[in-house]
């Protein structure tokens, strides 16, 4: 399957519907980690505190670039769980275009039990990268007009 | 003490299941459970004599004012304060610790010394951080290799003079490191400084009287010691508190006020502006009868033998790295693992209905002397078992297990 021949929101029910369909967490982590697998990492030096995302206990960067037309998105975190979601946000980002983008709104968390591996842990920086990709891919556009 | 099933009785929180397993609440260095007489003691006040205390004469004000200092009585008695001694009641250890350092930033000048050790929690950091930096007096902080405070480091400074407050941990609530505080705070003392301690972590160990630890301000939180949140106790020398200016003013604390001016009333009041948590006080001397009741020194004794025991468990662990290696160690122990974050390790033990701290703990110079920048802690209270302990190093291996799978991998 091409998952780019889907829509942001088509390709997030894939996600959605794999998620819900594990019954326990620990199949879920599971889950997670194996995808965080493919996520590539952000090589230490280029981890810094201005791409760092505020509200993550443990810390999360954010890389973004904006090439032929489409965003670029890549994130990285000590955590491994935290990678595995991070994971399904740039799955789900990287390589659309910004338009897509800024109408995209995540469903991922709120209809998987994701929501409540974010309340336990305060990892209040979850919405923001996606925000922060959002404001990104709107910058983008601004600069296109 | 009575037996083991019957204290957990004694705990309604402590039988419930979790993601349809049976908790196992180990994070009691963050906070502990209330027992059943806590819990009703806060209902029954609320329920039939609940008035604002010190201000009406009607019946229900006299009640619950009588309470309150009853409250009072019993915090110094359980603290062992002796006749000069006065109990202050706050919203908790940083609340205290706050007052004291507001209130001594009078007495500093440039060039005085103020000492912390690096295994201080922030409460017990930032406020003589805010104290030097108005002030203009020095901060020193002692260093703690392996978890033990340097001794020498610490006589040393005290030599060289100026040193005009020395505020320590009684126990680090990232090591559990006991800090040997009849040792540290005679020279301190002799030397002219004050001496407070953080009891935030120490009280259910130590049972000996504040008096005897030499110590001239000591400082705990309710919900440590089985009470509630938000109520908490800043002991001192009638001498010492004499000397603090009133962070808080307004209502309470006062004499006599006019538009211009006011005379401060004396202690304990001067230091209580506004309503006080009077029910908290209330039921924080419950908490304190409870622990009496089972026999301190027991309850101490069997929290030492179960933190002994996970030690012994844990370290048997490869690549389970304990941090600190203390003389004496009581309370809690925090320990790192190869390749698992201590959030990931914290989340996945969650699901097996454990509950573990994980993060900074408030106590980040602390771990980073450690090298690490979190950290997973354990922390038992006398209401768990030694079953219980097993469960949670199991649940760590497994935990542990399956992350190496992908951590190998990526
Ligand atoms: C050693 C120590 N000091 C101070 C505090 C702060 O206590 P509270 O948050 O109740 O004010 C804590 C609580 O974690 C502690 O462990």
């Amino acid at each position: 399957m091409d998952e780019k021949e889907l829509s942001i929101a088509e390709y997030e029910q894939t996600f959605i519907d794999d998620l819900n369909e594990l019954e326990d967490w620990f199949l879920q982590y599971e889950y997670l980690l194996q995808i965080s697998a493919d996520l590539p990492r952000i090589p230490s030096e280029r981890r810094k505190e201005e791409n760092r995302v505020q509200g993550c206990q443990s810390g999360v960067w954010l890389e973004m670039a904006y090439t032929d037309g489409r965003i670029r998105v890549t994130a990285d975190s000590e955590a491994l769980i935290i990678r595995g979601i991070l994971s399904i946000a740039v799955d789900l980002l990287d390589g659309r275009t910004p338009e897509e983008i800024v109408s995209y709104s995540p469903r991922y968390i709120s209809e998987t039990n994701i929501k409540k591996q974010i309340s336990t842990d305060r990892f209040n920086g979850l919405s923001s990268v996606v925000d922060t990709v959002k404001q990104f891919a709107a910058g983008a556009i601004r600069r296109e007009d | 003490m009575p037996d083991i099933e019957t204290i957990r009785k004694d705990f309604p929180i402590l039988s419930q299941q979790v993601y349809d397993r049976p908790l196992i609440y180990l994070d009691n260095a963050a906070t502990t459970q209330m027992p059943e007489t806590v819990l009703r003691r806060l209902e029954e006040h609320y329920r039939k004599d609940n008035a604002n205390v010190h201000r009406g004469i009607h019946i229900l004000s006299e009640r619950s004012t009588e309470s309150y200092e009853k409250a009072r009585d019993t915090v110094h008695g359980f603290l062992g304060g002796g006749a000069g001694s006065e109990v202050i009641f706050t919203s908790g250890t940083t609340d205290s610790i706050n007052l004291a350092a507001f209130g001594l930033a009078h007495t500093l000048s440039p060039g005085d010394r103020v000492i912390v050790s690096v295994l201080e929690h922030h409460a017990n950091l930032l406020p003589w951080q805010r104290l030097c930096a108005v002030s203009g007096a020095e901060l020193l902080v002692l260093p703690c290799p392996d978890g033990e405070p340097d001794l020498t480091q610490y006589e040393q400074w005290l030599s060289e003079g100026r040193v005009r407050i020395v505020a320590l941990t009684q126990v680090s609530n990232l090591t559990g490191t006991v800090f040997p505080l009849r040792k540290m705070s005679r020279p301190a003392r002799e030397a002219g400084a004050l001496f407070l301690a953080d009891g935030a972590q120490g009280l259910r160990h130590e049972t000996a009287p504040v008096e005897e630890l030499g110590c001239d301000f000591y400082c705990f939180s309710g919900h440590k010691v089985l009470g509630p949140t938000g109520i908490g106790v800043l002991w001192g020398k009638k001498e010492a508190l004499e000397l603090l200016e009133p962070l808080r003013l307004g209502g309470g604390m006062v004499d006599v006020v006019q538009e211009q001016s006011y005379t401060a009333a004396g202690l304990p009041a001067r230091l209580e502006a506004g309503t006080p948590n009077y029910s908290g006080a209330i039921a924080l001397a419950a908490a304190l009868e409870y622990l009496t009741s089972l026999n301190r020194k027991q309850v101490s004794d069997r929290e030492d033998e179960l933190l002994r025991y996970a030690e012994k468990q844990l370290s048997g662990i490869p690549g389970l790295h304990i941090l600190g290696k203390p003389q004496e160690r009581a309370g809690a122990l925090s320990f790192t693992l190869d390749d698992v974050h201590p959030f990931d390790a914290a989340s996945v033990v969650d699901k097996f209905g454990i509950a573990l701290r994980s993060g900074t703990h408030c106590a980040q110079p602390a771990l980073a002397s450690f090298g690490v920048s979190a950290a997973l802690r354990l922390s038992p209270a006398f209401y768990n078992t030694f079953e219980e302990i097993d469960e949670a190093v199991k649940a760590i291996v497994r935990t542990k297990e399956m992350f190496q799978k992908w951590t190998k991998k990526s």
